[in-house]
């Protein structure tokens, strides 16, 4: 009887395979597809996403420089090309699933292994991730008992390889997806625009126009961020546990401008996760974290993807309030031309209103966050100081204005704007860059001085970090880019992060440093034009 | 300049086959007569450089390696009269002379302690050559030609294997178990050769009288040529030299 | 006969006429009848070659395509007419049907795919694009594919004696390691005829090169490897012999440790 059993079944398995093999998929649900760039004008996709290979950059300065190769993987909607040695098309074509393991399996074996232990090869291995997994069915009706090589990388429509971008992790992956959209909620800073950071500042173009092109390589890595997924679940595996471990984060979040690596990783927060990392437990979801007993500190993730009560969020940029601490505070009184903040694109957004109702809201989800382990009191007091601290580092970096402001008011700035060469890419600003984006001052300014006119403080000032050219920015300027720019900016990391090293030497402290040299500097200056009005009058 | 020196070796090593048979590869269409008053070339191959430096292993270290313990055969020289052994002496462009005689008893080359025995052979295109195991334990015999059929067989105790060689080509036999092991087959295609003995010393006789190019080929020290006329049933004397450079 | 019995043996009927069609329908395609393969070089055959193979292999076969550079171990230079996978006797020019065996099933643990993906017509037609590249080919004739002898049937026995070969006789361990491992005290200083470094196979892994089938086994050690360290032991064991080893061979695959 049992090898009859064993024949009918043997029978049934063939047939049924037949069947599923014959029957035709039932068409998919009507969803609209993915797409990284939805909301955005047109003429936003048409300079970033339409693709031009290595023809022309990207940007509303596409014209003015020609990519580098490496872009092509960096932000591959804009400039993938599929390689030219091997045409891989007759594997597209015919659907040769098995030949794709058979030589990546040797030609680049890491990959092909790093895949195999990836959810992707085995997508019901454990409970949790069937569940996850019968979600996915459900929604995109498909059957996933393997996401292969093929599934990602093969474009059936144009049959070749393409290099798979958010919008085809969004295809499974939607909720994911639409989560790390809503960056553009919020606004810049965020990752999700992270190239149009990029390149859309003149000094890019400029740089690339004037040679420098290779020498942004630094910035390209990280601005690479904004259409791919494997920036923080890197490929192949795509692990979700690694998504959420810190060190995900580092690669970018760190140096000069944010320390957050080593402001959280020398906090008390970092140094029981670096301690205790082995105790953690990253397989879990953020959402079902039991804070001291599977983290015993927070990671980035715990506390930046918390969105509002009790969810979290695929994006850690939705509680942002001080926006990185480039941006000012209305809540001021500026002396300074900061009162106007007039060198802040509009696009960034406007000085913010940190007690906004939205903001206040935004606090008291932070607080939630902070109570799973402090006590209301306590976190609420030290965010306080955080804002206070915020206050008087845009005091400082107000008053390091009015002098900077003063001294080209008084005509003591040397060398004076008119002597020296223009602001980057002066000719590109005017014809590219609109009124709205500029505000019309600043705007009506390029179109008749063409760039001669001295650009200050945030957020356009900041171009002499990235791109100086003959006497442009002068000493004075760059030492108040440093002060505003990096030591206000760490010191901002150093105290929300709690790390005291960084809050006080390398922030306020040299911010202070800054401000004692930014004054002596003006005050020759003004000595050194004084002597010369002397002389020329004689 | 060492590892240079090195390098080009090793490079040499591996393009020796197809560079070195075109050096010394006789003329083709060679015509088979009766030479009644041919004259001999009778000489001698020097190496007038140091030997000890050239024994020296400077990868061993002060641990000897396997590879030294067996004596290498790479480069022997008489220390009486500094002649120089298994150098192949071939005259290069004679169009026609004595008969091509195959030898009916096949030349040997016996594998005995982990080396070949001889280690350098010098045979006429067409002869069959026995290669044989004399160790009791495993080798192989291995050849990387194009032309002449290359091989690679396994070969255990009292195993015997006959080759035909059947174009003229310079054969670098090996062992790919025992790696310092190797010999050189050296087919040519015409009869006017010899292999230089542990003194150095060479003969080729019954030479039809003429004008010829005369080559010695050393695998390590490379080629020299010469020019010789021979005279009717008379004797030429032809010296080699190797100088140390 | 008992209704049961009955009833067992139609299970048991029906179970082996499905798994039997199941392996013919999987088998059939690649051992349909005899292959065309034209005599010269043909158009065809070039835009193959050079569409397909000569991105690894090099526009003239020297294994010096532009993918070449990363890969290990290196695609084949054509210009030696030396082919690993024969039915030929060591050292012998392959016959078209090795190639175009080699072609189509690929050779397992390398980059090179099984290319039957390319219909047979343009796999019998880089064949002769393949030889043109090696002079070996104008001076020498592929000699006569080397006899099989009847399989035997693998035994304790046999397996004990394809030990004893392997261990004493020819001693594979030297290179292959006594677990069939590759790790052998020889095996670190092996390399091929072009120069590469090259690893003994390790038997283990169970993806044998030129083919899984016990009488693809058997002719790789009696025809031997051209171009690597691998010899032919044609002289040295009897048919018997070699079905032994043979066995004993794949006795070796650990086939929880296949998987890489």
């Amino acid at each position: 009887m049992k090898k009859l059993g064993l024949g009918l079944c043997l029978s049934a398995m063939m047939a049924l395979t037949t069947l599923a093999v014959a029957a035709e998929k039932p068409a998919a649900k009507k969803e609209t597809p993915p797409d990284l760039y939805e909301g955005t004008p047109d003429w936003y996709k048409a300079v970033y996403r339409d693709n031009v290979g290595m023809r022309e950059g990207s940007g509303p300065f596409k014209d003015y420089f020609k990519p580098q190769m490496l872009d092509m993987y960096w932000q591959p909607n804009r400039h993938y090309e599929p390689m030219k040695n091997l045409d891989h098309s007759i594997f597209i074509e015919k659907e040769r699933r098995d030949l794709c393991v058979t030589c990546h399996e040797e030609a680049t074996p890491g990959v092909v292994r790093d895949w195999r232990s990836s959810g992707h090869k085995n997508p019901k291995s454990t409970p949790y991730l069937s569940s996850r997994t019968a979600e996915i069915e459900k929604r995109t009706n498909r059957v996933l008992n393997e996401v292969h090589c093929f599934d990602c990388h093969a474009d059936t429509q144009k049959k070749q390889i393409r290099m798979p971008t958010g919008e085809v992790c969004g295809e499974c992956h939607r909720p994911q997806f639409d989560d790390f959209l809503r960056e553009r909620e919020v606004g810049r800073p965020n990752h999700i625009q992270s190239w149009e950071a990029n390149t859309i500042v003149p000094w890019y173009a400029e740089a690339a126009r004037r040679g420098y092109l290779y020498g942004q390589h630094g910035c390209d890595l990280c601005h690479s961020g904004a259409e791919k997924c494997d920036v923080c679940h890197t490929r192949h595996k795509f692990s979700a546990a690694e998504g959420r471990q810190p060190e995900a984060c580092i690669t970018c979040h760190m140096g000069p401008d944010h320390p957050d690596a080593e402001s959280y990783g020398e906090s008390k927060h970092g140094v029981i996760y670096h301690k205790e990392e082995e105790h953690f437990d990253f397989t879990r979801p953020l959402a079902e974290v039991r804070p001291g007993k599977d983290y015993r500190t927070p990671t980035c993730q715990f506390c930046h993807m918390y969105e509002k009560h009790g969810r979290f969020i695929h994006n850690p940029v939705m509680k942002g309030i001080w926006r990185m601490g480039t941006i000012p505070p209305k809540n001021l009184e500026y002396t300074s031309s900061l009162k106007d903040y007039p060198y802040g694109i509009k696009i960034i957004g406007d000085k913010i209103d940190i007690y906004s109702e939205e903001n206040v809201a935004k606090r008291s989800y932070w607080l939630e966050v902070c109570a799973k382990c402090h006590s209301d009191r306590f976190a609420d007091t030290y965010l306080k100081s955080l804002d206070q601290f915020m206050f008087q580092a845009h005091t400082l970096a107000d008053k390091a204005q009015k002098i900077i402001d003063d001294l080209i008011a008084d005509g003591f700035l040397y060398p004076s704007a008119a002597d020296r060469d223009p602001y980057p890419l002066s000719d590109g600003i005017e014809k590219q860059l609109s009124p709205a984006f500029l505000g019309e001052p600043i705007y009506n300014a390029f179109k008749t001085l063409k760039g001669k006119f001295p650009v200050v403080g945030p957020i356009l000032g900041v171009y002499g970090m990235f791109l100086q050219q003959q006497d442009n920015p002068s000493d004075i300027e760059n030492n108040y880019n440093r002060l505003w720019f990096w030591y206000k900016l760490q010191g901002y990391k150093g105290t929300a992060h709690v790390q005291q090293d960084v809050s006080w030497w390398w922030g306020q402290a040299p911010m202070m440093m800054e401000f004692t040299k930014i004054q002596s500097e003006a005050a020759r200056l003004r000595r050194e034009g004084r002597i010369e009005k002397v002389s020329v009058s004689k | 300049m060492k590892s240079l020196s090195f390098f080009i070796i090793l490079f040499s090593f591996l393009g020796w086959n197809i560079v070195s048979s075109k050096d010394i590869l006789a003329e083709k269409n060679y015509i088979e007569e009766e030479v009644t008053d041919g004259g001999n070339i009778v000489g001698s191959v020097k190496y007038m450089g140091d030997l000890a430096m050239l024994k020296l292993d400077l990868y061993g270290g002060w641990e000897l390696t396997d590879t030294s313990k067996n004596a290498s055969e790479k480069l022997i020289a008489s220390r009486i009269n500094n002649g120089l052994k298994y150098a192949v002496i071939s005259i290069t462009n004679i169009a026609k002379g004595k008969k091509r005689l195959i030898p009916k008893t096949h030349p040997i080359i016996d594998q005995q302690r982990s080396n070949f025995i001889p280690h350098v052979i010098a045979i006429l295109a067409g002869t069959t050559i026995d290669i044989l195991n004399g160790d009791e334990e495993l080798h192989t015999v291995h050849t990387r030609t194009i032309k002449n059929q290359p091989f690679n067989l396994g070969t255990t105790y009292r195993q015997r294997i006959s080759r035909k060689f059947d174009y003229p080509e310079i054969i670098k036999l090996s062992c790919d178990i025992h790696k310092h092991a190797y010999a050189w087959i050296v087919i040519l295609d015409n009869p006017y050769f010899d292999i230089t003995d542990r003194n150095g010393y060479f003969e080729i006789c019954d030479i039809p009288a003429g004008t010829y190019k005369l080559n010695v080929w050393h695998e390590e020290l490379g080629n020299i040529e010469k020019e010789v006329t021979v005279y009717p049933k008379k004797i030429t004397n032809v010296g080699f030299v190797y100088s140390q450079n | 006969m008992k209704p049961k019995v009955l009833l067992d043996k139609v299970g048991l009927w029906s179970a082996t006429v499905v798994a039997s069609t199941a392996l013919i329908l999987g088998v059939a395609p690649m051992t349909a009848k005899a292959i065309n393969v034209p005599t010269a070089v043909t158009e065809d055959g070039k835009n193959t070659y050079k569409k397909y193979c000569s991105p690894c292999h090099g526009e003239e076969g020297k294994g010096d395509g532009p993918l070449a550079r990363s890969m290990l171990p290196k695609p084949r230079d054509f210009t030696r007419g030396a082919y690993k996978f024969r039915t030929t006797p060591s050292g012998s020019l392959p016959t078209d049907e090795d190639i175009f065996r080699t072609i189509s099933y690929g050779v397992p643990n390398s980059t090179m795919i099984p290319w039957d993906i390319l219909t047979e017509q343009q796999r019998a037609s880089i064949i002769p694009v393949l030889k043109s590249f090696s002079e070996a080919f104008e001076v020498r004739k592929p000699e006569p594919p080397v006899n099989v002898g009847l399989e035997i049937r693998p035994s304790e026995k046999s397996l004990a004696e394809g030990k004893k070969i392997y261990e004493e006789k020819l001693e594979c361990w030297k290179c292959h390691g006594v677990e069939g491992r590759g790790d052998g005290p020889s095996a670190a200083e092996q390399e091929d005829d072009f120069g590469f470094p090259i690893k003994p196979f390790d038997f283990t892994t169970g993806k044998f090169k030129g083919g899984n089938s016990d009488r693809d086994v058997y002719l790789r050690f009696t025809t031997g490897l051209n171009g690597t360290p691998m010899p032919s032991f044609a002289k040295e064991l009897t048919d018997e012999q070699r079905w032994c080893l043979t066995h004993y061979v794949m006795s070796l695959i650990k086939p929880e440790e296949t998987c890489k």
